[in-house]
């Protein structure tokens, strides 16, 4: 049982050693994940770009209802939430737990400020007449950015989830690579939404 | 190396039983999480890689005959002209269950069985990486197959049923043109099976990448772990495509919006698109696994190894990469344009190249060898011969203008079945007979075998070699009935004699099974050894059936086929000698001391959250608030669980499976996966050198 | 040289059955009569198809003819004798034979991998070459241009004698489309629901119809004749009994075909029994079938092009929920068959009942009307109880409803009344 118990306790402090690429099993199935992910978002902005014209001439479109600098300044916290992301990494590789409680707590404040963001373009929105079912537009539209809200909420959770970990004391340095995976899906969410704002928002309609 | 004397012993109980109440040999004393190890709830809290391979095995099975049924209806009604065995708007269920059935819930699980059981194995390692998702990702796809099934029998005998073929092609599958609960059971029961596929690549392709044993490198794993590995990557890219395209449909049915409204100036080519982007790819995914199968079982019984193994990984790379570029020649008469159609009709035919590859290494594995035509060899060669036939008849409608001529005929319908039954499902069950010993420790009847095969491949080119006829004759698919005048009525009638000729061989299989079982049983349960058939894997190195830690200790490879070369070696004379028995070499399974992972009883009841969700979608919102709940509630018991067992020695309180690795799929109300430990599951922890010297 | 002599006799016997059960099947094939048969084309384009692919079948057959024989080759000449001495036994091979352990060999696999890949070139570039000539036949502006419209579950075929299909049509017809033998003929194939497709085998591929699409395709008869053709796109529940019928007429009988149909529909003459027909048709029937000169113009079989016609099944509802308009009393299509010239039609209901009794090729296509003996039979049941002789929605939205409250009498005087429409 001892044998055991040094075994499992050295996998456990040592979980990098025992796989083949050297990359944990919990980081390489977000890599992996994150490479679907793609073709979600692949899938979802080619539908977008093949329906957003599709509307008649005096249906409500993109440049009836889009908002370029009110999107571009949440488009703007989003991307510092990525910086902010990183000091939460680099600061629990340190060992500052303190530091990385903050830096997750800002990290959310920002996506949660993001979403505050399209929660409240959606309503405007919906108030100039275009709704989910107005027309093709509108559902493509929707569909699109409401499904990339979506991940971002899921972000949101997941770090509040580190947050009071953290606070319970269950969040150490050794753990620090739980922190960078859910990072990864931040930065990838981030990623994903430049793309989609250039094409959404900044391309000609 | 050097091997220790061992003394052989059979397991004083054996493992997994298809649905044997006894589940013997735990290495490690109890379990909490899931207390038990034996009994049929044992079954339900496993996460076990090999007992979750068996139940997909078995689920695939069950799927098997529901889906045979229906084929057999679809026989029945078109064996005569104007068929008045079942309307037209049961036939259209029939017809679309058979196709959604056999693909998605027969191909895909069966050889998501295969994929379960063998990869740790073939790769050396304990379990796969992630034990509680393999277990979600089978429920999650038992879920979303018994939503898919039971729309069969709510409101009506196929009143309820998805009625727009397994294309599903919109606008047809619209409300105004699908008024019944059909097509919101076909998308919200695609997409559940979907995220069961999406989960269960992510796990399998971080198994293979992460926990290959010692000297596993890419160029020593078999070429079924190969072939499973591309099989992952497909799913992994082609299931978010078919995800998009369903939760479309689903919001226009449901929501109203106006993907494929064409009133709202829908262009209905999308649904194509994004259908064939995931449906071509698709193809590839059922019948790899069966590639992967042939090249396990043809070296073994022609005792060689396998011609070109550099080139048939290579082959099966190139097929899966193509395999992203031909979607479009399913779409050659909707009207893409002409260069569309030039481009994608040149892709088609050159993804033949790397098929033909695959066949001509198999023929020159045989080439000089030394063939034993057992069960599992007669359906490999079988796979060999019916493959091509419908290979062939692949790249005569890769000629894109004589594919408008045989495009949505019963050509077409003759050619996939030669794919997917004389490709997957012969592979597959060639598979079935060539494992069953490893997973059970009896094999199955070779007379039983022999004769169900003859019976089955006599059927089967009895019910879809005459379907070629009919499609060049001008029969169009999916047609309830056809006019006496036409000139249908023979070969229509020959292909349903075929098709109860294959029923009856699929009995026989049924029967094998059965009377194998018994006579094993009475024999007072004999020890098959671990290797029955001088195979070449790792998954023959250890015990029959496997026990539940894999293998003893950690396999060090130096090469391909380690196994087989462990057995023989060469002498001065470069004859091939046997230098020690498969008993010799294997792990007798004796090793108690193997940390394993504890059950979970998350796993399935997850699945059951997402398969309320998948009711009330269609049904009533209400209903799929409380599967949300539940759904909500199983993540949370998921990720607080302790990692393991509070009563075994030397647990370490602080698992580290809780926040990190969420794999949410899509975020489209699927479960945080939450990677969850696998340092259980790592090869190294054992007690080092306790046996090996 | 026992073991070879068998091993001839054995293949060659394998081959004889083979050879024979291949020569009784392409004899049946051959021999049997088959109106939708892909292999006998009688219009160019099909025939050019045809050219394209049956050195392609020559080839895929020696193919398959060279791996099958590999195989049974393989399996004769290397299989070992004796098979499994029981279940569970260890060491399945206990002899001390090996074959050379080959592990592969990287000329033949290069040479396996570029020799089908040349082939396949050879293959691709007669296919591009067959593929852009078959699209490259742009009929002249000036031509006929026949709108094929699909809809569940018949077809409309509108003919614009001048090719300017953004005028009203000339002709309005259902199911059985009508071209002069010999010349191509231009179609411009659209849809009014769902997508179906248009295929009439021994002239030419099939071609989709596509809501909110417009595809163009030819066809071309070498001779005059009847050419059977199949809705081959799943469509929804009568899939299978959605037919169409394509006529190549002679160009003088064409000409003769075309003028009648120009022609409009006179009322029927007080106090018959087609007047007493055309009360109930007008009360029970116009609502959706429209005749030319008798009911009123605002039908719903005009241009699918028109923003008010035809599809504006979608626009009356636009915005509002889709399970709306399942509650209002229309078609889904918005369409049924133009009945001004229906006895000049062979079929009926989608080509799938002859109007006729046994007329076939027997009385040419243009004395049908004068000399056919009336299918009532199949007419009556089919104006009384449509859906029970073809599948439709129940609810009548899709398909032609039930009429079943007509009495005997009702349905008498309807069917004098359509035999009026020649």
């Amino acid at each position: 049982m001892t044998a055991e118990t040094t075994a499992t306790e050295a996998a456990a402090h040592d979980g990098e050693h025992h796989t083949s690429t050297g990359i944990s099993n919990e980081k390489l199935a977000m890599w992996v994940f994150l490479g679907s992910e793609c073709l979600l978002f692949g899938g979802l902005i080619s539908t977008y770009m093949f329906n957003k014209g599709r509307i008649g001439p005096n249906d409500i479109g993109p440049n009836d209802v889009f908002d370029i600098p009110f999107t571009s300044v949440s488009s703007f916290v989003l991307l510092m939430s990525s910086l902010t992301m990183v000091f939460a990494v680099s600061s629990i590789a340190r060992g500052d737990l303190r530091g990385n409680r903050i830096w997750l707590a800002t990290t959310a404040a920002l996506g949660a400020t993001f979403v505050a963001g399209q929660v409240y373009e959606f309503t405007a929105f919906y108030s100039e007449g275009l709704g989910f079912t107005t027309n093709l537009f509108g559902s493509a539209f929707y569909a699109l950015t409401g499904f990339h809200g979506a991940h971002v909420t899921i972000g949101i959770i997941m770090l509040m989830s580190l947050y009071v970990m953290s606070m319970r004391g269950n969040l150490g340095p050794e753990r620090s690579e739980t922190v960078e995976i859910i990072g990864l899906y931040w930065h990838f969410v981030d990623v994903v939404w430049i793309v989609i704002f250039t094409i959404v928002y900044l391309f000609p309609q | 190396m050097t091997i220790t004397e061992r003394t052989i012993t059979a397991p004083e109980e054996t493992l997994a039983l298809p649905a044997g109440p006894t589940i013997a040999h735990r290495p490690l004393g109890a379990f909490t999480r899931p207390q038990g190890s034996e009994g049929w709830t044992s079954w339900l809290f496993t996460v076990d890689h090999k007992r979750i391979g068996i139940m997909y095995g078995a689920a695939a099975m069950f799927f098997f005959l529901v889906g045979g049924a229906e084929a057999l209806f679809i026989r029945l009604q078109l064996a005569t002209p104007n068929g008045s065995v079942i309307g037209a708007g049961t036939y259209n269920g029939v017809f679309t269950m058979h196709g959604v059935t056999m693909v998605f819930l027969v191909i895909m699980p069966m050889a998501a069985a295969f994929a379960n059981y063998l990869l740790p194995l073939q790769i050396g390692a304990r379990d796969v990486a992630f034990p509680r998702l393999n277990a979600f990702s089978f429920w999650c796809f038992l879920a979303g197959g018994l939503l898919l099934v039971s729309s069969i029998f709510i409101g009506g005998w196929f009143q309820n049923a998805p009625d727009g073929g397994w294309f599903n092609y919109a606008p047809n599958s619209g409300l105004p043109f699908s008024p019944s609960k059909g097509i919101d059971f076909y998308a919200v029961g695609l997409q559940i099976t979907g995220v069961a596929s999406l989960v269960s690549s992510i796990n399998l392709i971080v198994t293979v990448l992460n926990m290959r044993t010692k000297g596993m490198s890419f160029f020593r794993m078999p070429v079924l772990t190969w072939m499973l590995l591309i099989t992952q990557f497909l799913l992994l890219f082609a299931i978010p495509v078919i995800t998009v395209a369903l939760f479309l449909l689903m919001f226009d049915r449901l929501w109203d919006a106006n993907f494929f409204n064409v009133a709202a100036g829908a262009d209905p080519l999308l649904w194509q698109h994004l259908f064939w982007i995931f449906g071509h790819p698709e193809v590839y995914i059922l019948i790899l696994p069966a590639f992967g199968i042939v090249s396990e079982i043809i070296p073994t019984f022609s005792r060689k190894p396998l011609f070109g193994y550099h080139f048939m990984v290579a082959s099966g790379i190139a097929i899966g990469f193509m395999g992203w570029g031909v979607w479009a020649h399913h779409m050659f008469t909707s009207g893409i344009g002409p260069l569309a159609v030039a481009a994608f009709s040149v892709s088609t035919m050159f993804i033949a190249v790397p098929t033909g590859v695959k066949i001509l290494n198999w023929l020159a594995t045989m080439y000089r060898g030394r063939l034993r035509f057992t069960t599992p060899m007669l359906y490999a060669v079988g796979v060999v011969s019916m493959f091509t036939i419908g290979g062939l008849s692949g790249v005569t409608h890769a000629i894109a203008p004589s594919d408008t001529q045989q495009t949505d005929t019963y050509y077409i319908v003759a050619h996939f079945h030669y794919v997917i039954f004389g490709g997957a499902l012969l592979g597959l069950f060639g598979g079935f007979y060539f494992w069953w010993p490893k997973a059970f420790g009896y094999k199955l009847s070779e007379g039983w075998g022999k004769a169900s095969f003859w019976v089955m491949l006599i059927g089967f080119n009895f019910t879809f070699g005459p379907m070629h006829i009919l499609g060049l004759q001008g029969m169009s698919r999916r047609i309830a009935t056809y006019r006496a005048d036409e000139g249908f009525a023979l070969w229509n009638m020959v292909a349903t004699i075929g098709s109860f000729v294959i029923a009856v061989g699929v009995a026989m299989f049924l029967w094998n099974v059965y009377t194998s079982t018994r006579k094993w049983q009475r024999a007072g349960r004999p020890d098959v050894g671990p290797d029955p058939w001088d195979a070449r894997g790792l998954e023959w190195m250890t015990a029959s059936p496997v026990p539940e830690h894999n293998f003893d200790s950690e396999i060090e490879v130096e090469r391909l086929d380690e196994f087989w070369h462990r057995k023989y070696g060469v002498d001065e004379n470069h004859r091939v000698v046997k230098t020690a028995t498969a008993e010799e070499v294997a792990h007798d399974g004796s090793n108690t001391k193997v940390h394993l992972p504890s059950p979970s009883y998350w796993p399935i009841v997850l699945g059951g959250g997402i398969l309320l969700v998948g009711y009330g979608l269609i049904y009533n919102l209400w209903l799929a608030a409380a599967g949300l709940v539940l759904l909500v509630g199983a993540i949370y018991g998921w990720i607080l669980e302790p990692a393991d067992d509070p009563d075994a020695a030397g647990h370490h309180d602080d698992h580290h499976d809780d926040g990190d690795g969420h794999g949410d799929p899509a975020g489209n109300g699927g479960p945080d996966g939450n990677g969850e430990s696998a340092s259980a599951a790592a090869p190294a922890d054992t007690e080092e050198g306790a046996t090996v010297g | 040289m026992s073991r070879r002599l068998r091993a001839l006799v054995w293949l060659s016997s394998l081959l004889i059955i083979a050879g024979t059960i291949a020569l009784i099947v392409v004899g049946i094939v051959v021999t049997d009569d088959h109106p939708l048969s892909t292999l006998s084309p009688v219009g160019r384009q099909g025939r050019d198809i045809a050219r394209l692919i049956n050195p392609i079948f020559i080839v895929a057959g020696v193919v398959f003819f060279l791996v099958q024989g590999a195989v049974l080759a393989l399996w004769w000449r290397y299989r070992v004798g004796g098979s499994e001495t029981g279940d569970g036994e260890h060491g399945y091979y206990e002899d001390d034979e090996f074959p050379d352990q080959i592990h592969g060999n990287d000329r033949l696999e290069i040479a396996w991998t570029i020799v089908p890949t040349i082939l396949l070139a050879v293959i691709s570039v007669f296919t591009l070459v067959g593929l852009f000539a078959l699209d490259d036949v742009k009929a002249s502006e000036e031509d006929m241009v026949v709108t094929v419209i699909g809809q569940q579950w018949w077809w409309e075929y509108q003919y614009h004698l001048d090719g300017d299909t953004t005028t009203p049509p000339d002709i309005v017809t259902a199911n059985e489309l009508v071209i002069p033998a010999g010349v191509d003929v231009a179609l411009d194939i659209k849809s009014r629901d769902v997508i179906h497709s248009f295929w009439i085998p021994k002239l030419n591929g099939k071609r989709d119809a596509v809501p909110g699409r417009s595809h163009d395709w030819v066809i071309q008869a070498d001779n005059p004749g009847r050419y059977r053709g199949q809705c081959t796109e799943f469509c929804g529940l009568s899939h299978g009994y959605m037919k169409m019928v394509a006529i190549a007429l002679t160009p003088s009988e064409f000409a003769q075909w075309r003028d009648n149909q120009l022609t409009s529909a006179d009322l029927p003459t007080e106090g018959t029994a087609a007047a007493a027909g055309w009360d109930t048709f007008s009360q029970q029937c116009a609502s959706c079938h429209v005749i030319n000169g008798v009911t009123s113009p605002a039908n719903r079989g005009g241009d699918p092009d028109a923003p008010t016609d035809g599809w504006d099944i979608y626009g009356e509802f636009n915005g509002e929920s889709a399970g709306a308009y399942l509650e209002t009393d229309t078609l889904v299509a918005g369409a049924a068959p133009n009945l001004t010239h229906l006895m000049t039609r062979g079929t009926f209901a989608g080509s799938i009942f002859d109007l006729y009794l046994g007329a076939g090729d027997h009385i040419p296509y243009l004395d049908l009307p004068t000399s056919g003996v009336l299918n009532r039979g199949d007419l009556e049941a089919w104006i009384s109880n449509a859906p029970e002789r073809k599948p439709a929605d129940a609810d009548g939205l899709r398909g032609m409803p039930a009429r079943t409250g007509l009495s005997p009498n009702d349905i008498d005087n309807v069917v004098a009344f359509l035999s009026t429409l020649d």
